[in-house]
Order: C-alpha cells, then sequence, then structure tokens
C-alpha cells in the first residue's frame, strides 16, 4: 500500500492550482500544436524549456509533458478536418477519419478518437504506477555499468529497430555523439573542439541544436512549397452514438494494448503503434469493405494505441532513464536542464517529483478529454490561420526559445546550422531521432564509462563482471548485428532463386 | 540522387576522421581513467569506418532490382509527403517515412521510373535562403537593436516576401508579434529579452 500513498500525495500536489494550471497551459498548447501544420511536439518542447527555469520543476515537467501528450488529441483535428495528419502520429487516423467526416460525421470521429485517446492514456499511466514499486527496487543495484550498458541497449534499439537503414541511423547516432563531446572535458577540465571559441565552452546548447532541427527543418520544408492549402468540412453531433461506442470498444482495448507494449520498448514510434492497431482492426473485421471509407474502428483503434504509447513511453525514461524517442529525449533535457536525472534513482530520491507527475498525468488526459469533446470547435477554428501568418509567428518563437536558454545570439546561429542540416538530412533520408537521443545520452554515456573505469581502475571488465550490465550490452550486440545478419540470410536466399525467364523483361534485366 | 548521398557519406566519413586527427591530439588517458581524447577517437574511428561502409555500399553498382521495388519506393514517397488533396492517403511505408529512410538500397535508385528532383529549384532555394538569413539578420541585430525593433523589421521583410500577405496584415502582425509577445515574456514569464536603445521606445518600456 506503500505505493497508494504515494500516488496519493502525488494527487494532491498535482491538484495543487499553480500545478493545475500548468497542466492546463501544456495540455492547451500541446493541442494547439497538435493542430497546428508546421510545428510538432519535439520543437515545442525544446522552445519551452529555456521558458520553464523562472517555474519549479515539478510546474516545468507537468506542463512539457501536458505539452507532450496533448499534441496526440490535437493532431486527429487536422487528420479528420482535412486530409491531413497535424502530426506524423495521426497518419492511420487520416484514413477513415477523413473518410467521416465526408460523410458528415467528423464530430462523432473525434469524439470517439478523444475518448479513445483518454482510455489509452489512462492505462499507459495506471502501467506505470504498477511498474513503479519493482523497478524502484531494482534501481538500487544499478551502477555505472549498468547504466552505461542500458544506454548503449536503448541506442542499439532505437537504431536497430527503429528504421531498416541501421547504416544511417548508426551514422546519424555517431554524429550526436560528436557533437556531445564538444566543450570543457569533465575529466581534465580541457576544452575539446571549441577552436578557441568562448561560446563553445559549454558545449553546444541541445536546446539550440533540437529547435533548429525539428522546428526550422519543419519551416524549411513547408517554405520550399509555395501553396498551403487548408480548407474544412462540416461538422456532425460531437458525441459518438451508442452504435459507434459498441463498435470501438474492441478496437480501444485492443489499441490499449498494443500501444502499451510498443511504448515500454525504447526505439518503436508512436506510428508504428498506430499503423499496427489499424491493421489488427482490419484483419479482425468480418466485413473488410468498410475500412478506408468511414469505418469507425479504423479511428478508435489507432487513436487509443497513439495516445497508450505516449503515456507509457514515460516508463522506460522515468524508471530506466532510457529515453525511447526523439520527443522523450527532450522531456529528459527538460529534466535534466530543471535539475532532475530520470533513472532509477529519480523514484527513490524524489518519490514526490514522480508521482505528481504520474497524478498530473492522469488529470492532464481528462483537461484533454473535456478539451475535445465541448470545446473542439474552438480548436477548430485555430486552422483558420493561414500558414503564410503561421510561420512567421513559429520562426519568433524558435529564436526567442533558442535565444533565452543562455541568451546568447550565438545560439541562433546553432539553430540556422541545424536547420539547414535537418532540411537537408530530410532529403538525403537520414533519421533524426538517433541524433536527438546522442546528443542528450552522450556525455552521459561518457560520464557512466568514465566512472566505471574509475571504479575498476581501468579495468574494462567490469563492464563484463556485473551480470545486468553484461546481459545489457549482448542484447544491445544482437540488436546492432541482427539487421546484418538479417539481411545477408535474405542476399542468401536471393541467390538460390536464380531467375527464371519469365522474370527478364524486354531489356534482358532482373 | 544517388550523387548526393555519396557526397553526403562522404562527408561524414570526413567528418569521422577529423575528430580522429583532433582528438589525438588530447590526452588519451590519464591516471583517473579515460581522458579527453578517449571517447571522440573511438567515436571519430566508427564514424569513418561506417560511412565509409556505407558510401562503398552507394558506390558499388547493384543490379536493377525488380519492378515491385521501385513501385514500393515510389508508394513510400508517396506516402511520405502527404499532401491536402481529395485522395485517401495510403500509408505504405507509413514508419519509414518517419524514421526518415525510403529507398536505402542503391538498386531502387537506379530502377526508379520518373526520378523526382532532390534539389529545390531556385526560387524554393531562395525562399529557404530568406528563412536563414532571417534567423541570422535577428542574430546579429537582436542586442544592438533591441528586441522589439530587430522582431518586427525581421517579420515584416518575411511576411511581405514568404508569406505574401498583403501590407496592412502583416503592419498588424508584427506589431503583434514584436510589441506584445515581448511585453509577455519579459513582464510575465520574466525572460529577459534585450531592451530597445533608442531613448522614445525605452520610455515606452520596450
Amino acid at each position: 500500500m506503500d505505493t497508494f500513498n504515494l500516488f496519493w500525495d502525488g494527487l494532491l500536489t498535482a491538484l495543487h492550482p499553480e500545478n493545475l494550471l500548468f497542466a492546463l497551459i501544456g495540455c492547451a498548447i500541446g493541442q494547439a500544436i497538435g493542430v497546428l501544420p508546421g510545428i510538432g511536439s519535439a520543437a515545442a518542447i525544446a522552445l519551452l524549456i529555456p521558458v520553464t527555469f523562472t517555474l519549479s520543476p515539478i510546474s516545468a515537467i507537468i506542463m512539457l509533458a501536458g505539452i507532450f501528450y496533448g499534441t496526440n488529441y490535437g493532431g486527429t483535428i487536422t487528420s479528420v478536418l482535412m486530409n491531413t495528419p497535424g502530426e506524423s502520429a495521426s497518419v492511420v487516423t487520416v484514413i477513415d477519419g477523413y473518410q467521416m467526416a465526408r460523410r458528415g460525421r467528423a464530430g462523432a470521429a473525434l469524439g470517439i478518437a478523444a475518448i479513445g485517446s483518454f482510455i489509452g492514456g489512462i492505462a499507459g499511466t495506471v502501467g506505470l504506477i504498477v511498474a513503479a514499486k519493482p523497478l524502484t527496487d531494482v534501481a538500487i543495484r544499478i551502477g555505472p555499468p549498468e547504466y552505461f550498458a542500458l544506454m548503449v541497449l536503448g541506442l542499439s534499439l532505437l537504431t536497430g529497430l527503429a528504421s531498416s537503414s541501421a547504416i544511417k541511423s548508426i551514422m546519424m547516432a555517431l554524429v550526436g555523439l560528436l557533437i556531445g563531446t564538444v566543450g570543457i572535458d569533465p575529466a581534465l577540465g580541457i576544452p575539446r573542439f571549441t577552436f578557441g571559441n568562448p561560446e563553445l565552452l559549454d558545449g553546444i546548447s541541445f536546446i539550440a541544436v533540437v529547435i533548429g532541427l525539428f522546428g526550422i527543418g519543419e519551416i524549411l520544408q513547408n517554405i520550399e512549397h509555395r501553396d498551403q492549402e487548408v480548407y474544412t468540412t462540416g461538422f456532425g453531433s460531437v458525441l459518438p452514438n451508442r452504435e459507434d461506442m459498441r463498435r470501438s470498444a474492441g478496437p480501444i482495448g485492443r489499441g490499449t494494448l498494443i500501444g502499451f507494449v510498443l511504448g515500454i520498448i525504447p526505439g518503436a514510434t508512436s506510428v508504428i503503434a498506430s499503423y499496427l492497431s489499424y491493421g489488427v482492426e482490419v484483419k479482425r473485421a468480418k466485413d473488410k469493405s468498410r475500412f478506408g471509407r468511414g469505418a469507425i474502428e479504423g479511428v478508435a483503434g489507432p487513436e487509443t494505441a497513439n495516445n497508450s504509447f505516449v503515456n507509457a513511453n514515460f516508463i522506460p525514461l522515468l524508471a530506466l532513464g532510457i529515453p525511447g524517442t526523439a520527443s522523450m529525449a527532450m522531456m529528459m533535457g527538460g529534466m535534466m536542464a530543471n535539475g532532475l536525472v530520470p533513472g532509477p534513482r529519480l523514484f527513490a530520491d524524489h518519490p514526490n517529483f514522480v508521482w505528481t507527475l504520474i497524478a498530473s498525468m492522469i488529470i492532464g488526459n481528462a483537461l484533454l478529454l473535456i478539451m475535445n469533446l465541448p470545446l473542439i470547435r474552438f480548436w477548430v477554428l485555430l486552422l483558420k490561420v493561414p500558414y503564410g501568418i503561421l510561420f512567421a509567428i513559429i520562426l519568433e518563437f524558435t529564436i526567442i526559445g533558442a535565444y533565452s536558454e543562455s541568451f546568447s545570439t550565438f545560439n541562433l546561429l546553432v539553430m540556422a546550422i541545424a536547420g539547414l542540416a535537418s532540411y537537408l538530412l530530410k532529403k538525403l533520408d537520414y533519421p533524426l531521432a538517433p541524433l536527438v537521443l546522442t546528443l542528450i545520452l552522450g556525455p552521459l554515456m561518457e560520464e557512466n564509462l568514465r566512472r566505471s573505469l574509475q571504479m575498476s581502475s581501468g579495468n574494462f571488465s567490469i563492464l563484463v563482471d556485473r551480470p545486468v550490465a553484461l546481459s545489457g550490452l549482448c542484447l544491445a550486440a544482437v540488436v546492432f548485428v541482427w539487421p546484418l545478419i538479417r539481411r545477408a540470410l535474405t542476399h542468401l536466399w536471393k541467390v538460390r532463386q536464380r531467375p527464371t525467364v519469365s522474370q527478364l523483361d524486354a531489356r534482358g534485366n532482373h | 540522387m544517388t550523387r548526393s548521398r555519396q557526397v553526403a557519406a562522404g562527408v561524414f566519413a570526413l567528418l569521422g576522421v577529423f575528430a580522429i586527427v583532433e582528438s589525438r591530439q588530447l590526452p588519451y588517458y590519464t591516471s583517473n581513467g579515460p581522458g579527453p581524447g578517449f571517447f571522440p577517437l573511438w567515436i571519430g574511428i566508427a564514424l569513418a569506418v561506417v560511412s565509409t561502409i556505407h558510401l562503398v555500399q552507394l558506390l558499388v553498382p547493384h543490379r536493377a532490382a525488380s519492378r515491385r521495388t521501385a513501385h514500393s519506393a515510389l508508394t513510400r514517397r508517396e506516402a511520405a509527403n502527404p499532401d491536402p488533396s481529395d485522395q485517401v492517403q495510403v500509408p505504405g511505408d507509413v514508419d519509414a517515412a518517419m524514421t526518415g529512410d525510403r529507398a536505402d538500397d542503391p538498386s531502387e535508385e537506379l530502377m526508379e521510373a520518373q526520378p523526382t528532383s532532390l534539389w529545390p529549384g531556385r526560387a524554393s532555394a531562395a525562399r529557404v535562403a530568406i528563412v536563414l538569413c532571417a534567423i541570422l539578420y535577428v542574430a546579429l541585430t537582436l542586442e544592438s537593436f533591441g528586441f522589439t525593433l530587430s522582431m518586427f523589421t525581421m517579420l515584416v521583410v518575411v511576411l511581405l516576401t514568404l508569406g505574401r500577405q498583403k501590407p496592412w496584415v502583416t503592419a498588424v502582425v508584427a506589431a503583434v508579434g514584436s510589441v506584445a509577445v515581448y511585453l509577455v515574456f519579459t513582464r510575465w514569464l520574466q525572460v529577459q529579452l534585450p531592451p530597445s536603445p533608442i531613448p522614445w521606445l525605452s520610455a515606452l518600456g520596450l
């Protein structure tokens, strides 16, 4: 019952007016970010981290977390009304959601998405509560070698599982690690890679880099093309009717499970969760032809999976200190910037913080449900702002965000370079998530490796002597090597299948 | 497109080499454990090696893959750029789009039916350049002109050229964007943005 007491205290703290206010602000901002094209949650969180310095750490993180899961609620609106996903995760909702809107049932689609998201979100949070105690017990036994191994594992999962181009992910991860080494070296205090520039002594600001990569990069991509078509379609009643609820119950349940399981594993993305849920619903449906033409299951399942995923994502972050996605890495950055290091020790050292955060997640999801059911027309109004004005405002906020982190105009230069780099990298199909992850994890990894070696007086075997560390590293090695093995096997299999004449086209190629 | 990818891989390889060279100048190991040169050296080596492998992958011409691979490459491209049209978007390789890899296998690139041009035309490149210059402009003038003035001028230029807004809309948005935002951030959020050095503006509290 220890957990219950902790949770109860957390709930009371979360209900303080100040924390409640920031939960509301965070959710509102998140919802708005989700609705508006041209800015995503990673950039928004990065932008607002400097603003949170003036707040108490717990209010700050409550707000950032609200932004994080709020964007999922908002992204549904553009998917359903405009056939355009507002957030990458809402891509799947477009399929049936837009079709429902065309039949005048936009309200029901949005309503069921909100309800499903709420249930998914609560499930994710409950999972976190349940997992907390056992993980805290494990936490005590985690030392620098285990930390290092866990980080390597988290990194390997992100580069290995998240994309089939493992080699590009690895390259991006390495670049991120390299950028992280700039600054004063923690061992001897010597400047590294600063080339005599005093601005670089503190290292390259990850906030400026992330705002540049995601915020400016997005603007550059959008501004390339001239016109941004925006239009809305009509509404129906807001609430789904009984038939809708009956049909959606199953998808919501399955979606919750899918999202939750994928959310705990670092390296998955919310898109995978929603896509998987959609696939499951189609498979299970007796009348498959309904899908793609406005089947409510196609909205209920993915939206639930997506929100359950997002809330479950907090579990590896808070309990183990491993961010599973780029947005989580931003949350981690935000916490660290406010003096809180996520990881097993967090539960032990700052129980009140953790439990308040968990309680606020439940409150936040409830607030978002209210914002999305009766108040939804207000958000739809936001869509009327033309992108020609919107991008300028976003640009302004990115500048404020990057500048105010340390009041340096040098950060603006960093941001611009990062933006250009992001634009180029996206064109060349390099994934950005590994870069962001290592930018934040890199210095921590180096620190833990250093401390491990100090503990063992320079002997690397400390990493393999301790069982947890060893298993972590072995698992990481397997994940890294797996794509190569799979490729070699596929290649061998292809070679076996000698091409037949029918497979050759007129030019004699395969 | 392959050429650009090869160049990119080459650049990364050079970055790795650069890291190796620079970190050799730092102490590698100290009595206390790894020194400053340790981590960057190994990162540099790894980067150089992996980038070179990737470069080699891109340079070695594969046998053209089947049409099916080319078709899926095109579907993925469509899924990666959802455009607001009346057609429902089919999520081909949606997760691939999000994690940023499409035609990874060089053979697919050779078989593309229509190579969509990777690089933007002149007008688009100019728009991109304007955004970047706007940021640099603010970087240079923020502390000398003060936030209000610097941001106001930037917004006006950007809204007129890129946003293609009418002058009165531009004026209103730029004014609100500079003055109101300044006041909100400095008074309410306690973020110290640079004030204007111009006397009559600072008399107004800007």
